[in-house]
């Protein structure tokens, strides 16, 4: 029996080797593909004539949707923030998912608000729209009542109503920069078809924030913001610009991406049975552009920027990592067909691999390593110093990783100017891996819990409506 | 070599990486400080020398001093920021004395570079200091593979007086990128004397793939010779420039444009008769039945560009969208609705 268990133990450590090797090797070249595209962007980005270009009035109009659920409080001074972007031509969109409180209330008095009969021919089908209002003070703006469908619903009855060839999707509690609707067409601009692009979303917990800007971005001390602060730039400035020279991302997130409006109506809007929206959305359109022959590339842009407040206890974190790794287990689900078919290109024979096993199984192998390295410790299979040090070196390259995303900040934006910050990167960047990491290997295992313990029941989770993230 | 001992060589190789990343992190931070501090100096002077030699208190020699004090890079975005905001013909001198300075012209010398970035910073510099004799180098660069230098390069036709070159970017112009194209005509538009006979020739030459682009760059240029070429285009078998026709001929408002915009205006492709109705409200034709039947059109967008057409015509269009607004016809019920319901504000943005 011993040694068949020796054997299985061996094995596994082996097989465990390989797949860290394989992952840690793919990371290695995000790693190093992050360099030249950090730079090549960093000089776009400063680029003066540019600017000019952007302030001119021939960029294209966009719309600016913006979902809502329950967000009386904060909603007008949102709304007021996003009506005095550096922008000549776009309009906000705000649709109110059948809030339980008074936001259209809120909305209807702050902006003077009147209706008015459907702006545009509806192509994606929504939950019952009640009511569209215009403002007799903002021209710009457009508020849409509607039943709630959740955060997906409400997002494709802002793309039925938007009138411009471009929407760009914000939460309600998303500040985004002034000048970050100009630095995100960017790509639009430069390349001829592009159906979609993503901006940087960045941690705004204790931020100086100002009429609703973030005049002065800080590290916050707490250590669960702060850490987030690393994920964030880590998953932002290396892992995001690196799957730019990798033949475009599969992620844009749904607090700030801008698309052609065309593309998202060619595919329906967003799925409102997904989980996490935005990733089945870039799959789906992503999917749709290859089968028709179209160009895929889905690039990031680091300039741009919006800052969100991310979760500062342990249980509202949880959640959320939970139900992303929900939506990411359902997504790849969903579109497994795509796995290692040539006919996908990039897509199906990289993307989609490197996703679904390097990102939906890490956490599985990651516990079934700690498991079985235990084991083989514990019945004399593997040396302890031995395995004491493969640990060491498995977090150390984590903290590698996660020190490169703040070396990749300090070569480029600079945003966190006071030595305090700088200090406090490098202290959360390395204690991340210690505990924080192996937390969120534990909620993202849950994820798989639920989805096996509850069948494949995704459409469940979409109407939690918009709790701030 | 034991398993272990391989591991405690990568373990020693990542801890030099991570200590030598942390080195290279703070050593990044202490450079920028520093950088910053160095250039405040400078900065400010540059600035109290360009306000000087604006008031025309001092000669630009200070001003180039100053410049050169800078690291390039600065110094060029600098040069780019006052030339942004300095008339063209005060900034010429300044201009000329500059592209004789050393570090412009190591940055001009960028223009053959392998690397995209230096031949960006190449026609940067060109497009605020570039000469007549620059012409050449600026015809390269406008045909670069980079957009972005390309954009730059097409800078230049603010300051670079040369046909050649507007020329050539005349030429580029179909082929760039919609937005691209959009800055390159309106960038044309403020050299539209020098191209208004070699557009005419071009908008004549019918066997012409890019002539969508050129019709909308006539348009913008909104030069009377140009009227008839585009009118005679209004027949063209491509939707694509029939719909650049119909938008072209809002600036050209004469008998001519519209009886071609009237034709355009029961045309079999929506977007066609979308601008054609657009155009003739913009230009105020007396064609009100016209946009009164057009509010019954079977697309949404004709209906809307009706709408706001008839909302630009005065009392008499104002009556025939009321009429709308409780007549039999639901489409244009709807439409005459949702128009008459906008504030001056939200009827301004929908007609531009």
């Amino acid at each position: 029996m011993r040694p068949l268990f020796e054997q299985v133990v061996l094995w596994t450590d082996w097989a465990l080797l390989l797949y860290f090797l394989g992952l840690n090797s793919f990371y290695a070249v995000l790693l190093i593909y992050a360099i030249p595209e950090i730079w090549e962007q960093t000089r776009l980005a400063e680029d003066d004539d540019f600017g000019r270009l952007m302030r001119s009035d021939i960029l294209p109009p966009v719309a600016i949707l913006v979902p809502a659920y329950n967000e009386a409080a904060s909603i007008v001074a949102s709304v007021t923030a996003l009506l005095t972007l550096e922008y000549r031509t776009y309009e906000v969109i705000v649709i109110n998912d059948g809030s339980k409180d008074d936001t259209l209330e809120v909305l209807r008095e702050g902006f003077d608000l009147y209706e008015v009969p459907p702006a545009m021919p509806v192509v994606i089908k929504t939950a019952r729209v009640r009511g569209y209002y215009r403002s007799r003070t903002r021209a710009r703006l457009l508020v849409i009542d509607k039943e709630n469908g959740g955060k997906a619903d409400a997002l494709n009855a802002g793309i039925n109503a938007a009138r411009w060839p471009y929407v760009i999707a914000v939460d309600a509690d998303t500040l985004i920069e002034p000048d970050a609707l100009l630095r995100m067409m960017r790509p639009f601009m430069l390349g001829a078809d592009i159906a979609a692009a993503g901006g940087t979303v960045r941690v705004a917990n204790d931020c100086e924030i100002r009429s609703c800007r973030v005049a002065v971005p800080r590290v916050p001390r707490r250590f669960l913001p702060g850490v987030q602060v690393v994920e964030y730039l880590r998953a932002f400035l290396f892992g995001r610009l690196g799957w730019n020279r990798l033949g475009g991302n599969l992620i844009i997130s749904g607090a700030f991406g801008m698309f052609s409006r065309r593309h998202l109506l060619d595919i329906k809007g967003y799925r409102t049975h997904s989980v996490v929206e935005d990733l089945d959305l870039v799959i789906r359109l992503r999917r749709h552009l290859r089968e028709h022959g179209q160009p895929d590339f889905m690039p990031f842009i680091p300039d741009p920027v919006a800052w969100t407040e991310v979760p500062e206890t342990t249980t509202l974190l949880s959640r959320q990592r939970e139900r992303w790794h929900k939506g990411l287990i359902a997504s790849m689900w969903q579109h497994r067909r795509l796995l290692f078919r040539p006919r996908y290109g990039r897509l199906g024979m990289l993307a989609m691999p490197f996703f679904f096993f390097g990102e939906m199984l890490a956490p599985v192998v990651e516990v079934f390593g700690y498991v079985i390295t235990g084991a083989g410790v514990l019945f004399g299979l593997i040396d302890w110093p031995f395995a004491q040090l493969f640990f060491l070196v498995a977090w150390g390259y984590g903290m590698l990783l996660s020190l490169w995303a703040v070396a990749l900040e300090e070569l480029s934006f600079r945003r966190y100017r006071r030595m305090g910050d700088l200090f406090r990167l490098l202290v959360y960047a390395t204690l991340e891996n210690f505990g924080y990491r192996q937390w969120t290997v534990f909620w993202r295992m849950r994820a798989f819990w639920t989805v096996f313990t509850r069948g494949r029941t995704w459409g469940e989770m979409a109407r939690k409506g918009f709790a701030t993230t | 070599m034991t398993p272990l001992d391989l591991l405690i060589i990568v373990a020693g190789i990542q801890g030099t990486f991570l200590l030598a990343l942390v080195v290279l992190i703070v050593l990044l931070r202490l450079y920028w400080t520093r950088r910053r501090a160095r250039v405040a100096g400078p900065r400010a002077e540059l600035e109290d020398g360009v306000r000087q030699w604006l008031a025309g208190a001092a000669g630009p020699e200070p001003v180039l001093a100053h410049l050169r004090r800078l690291p390039a890079d600065i110094a060029l975005d600098l040069l780019i920021h006052y030339a942004a905001r300095t008339p063209a013909d005060a900034w010429r001198p300044l201009a000329a004395a500059v592209r004789r300075e050393r570090w412009a012209r190591r940055i001009i010398g960028r223009a053959r570079s392998r690397f995209w970035w230096k031949r960006l910073e190449a026609a940067r510099l060109l497009a605020v200091a570039g000469g007549a004799y620059d012409t050449r180098t600026l015809l390269d660069l406008l045909s670069d593979s980079h957009p972005a230098v390309i954009l730059a390069a097409i800078g230049a036709l603010d300051h670079v007086e040369s046909p050649a070159l507007a020329t050539a970017v005349l030429e580029r112009l179909p082929g760039l990128t919609p937005t691209v194209q959009a800055y390159a005509a309106a960038s044309l538009v403020r050299v539209r004397d020098r191209l208004v006979a070699v557009l005419a020739r071009y908008l004549s030459a019918r066997g012409r793939r890019e002539l969508a682009a050129y019709v909308d760059l006539a348009g913008r240029l909104g030069a009377a010779a140009l009227r008839a070429p585009i009118i005679g285009l209004a027949a063209h078998p491509d939707p694509e420039v029939r719909t650049a026709v119909a938008r072209a001929l809002a600036r050209y408002p004469h008998e001519e444009t519209v009886a071609a915009l009237e034709r355009l205006a029961r045309d079999k492709v929506w977007p066609v008769r979308a601008h054609a109705i657009n155009s003739l409200g913009k230009i105020g034709a007396p064609t009100i039945p016209l946009f009164q039947a057009a509010l019954r059109d079977a697309s949404w967008w004709v209906r809307l560009r009706a709408a706001l057409a008839l909302a630009r015509s005065g009392p008499a269009g104002r009556n025939a969208l009321l009429a709308a607004e409780i007549g039999p016809d639901a489409f244009a019920r709807d439409m005459a609705r949702l128009v008459l319901g906008l504030p001056p504000g939200a009827l301004a943005e929908y007609q531009r």
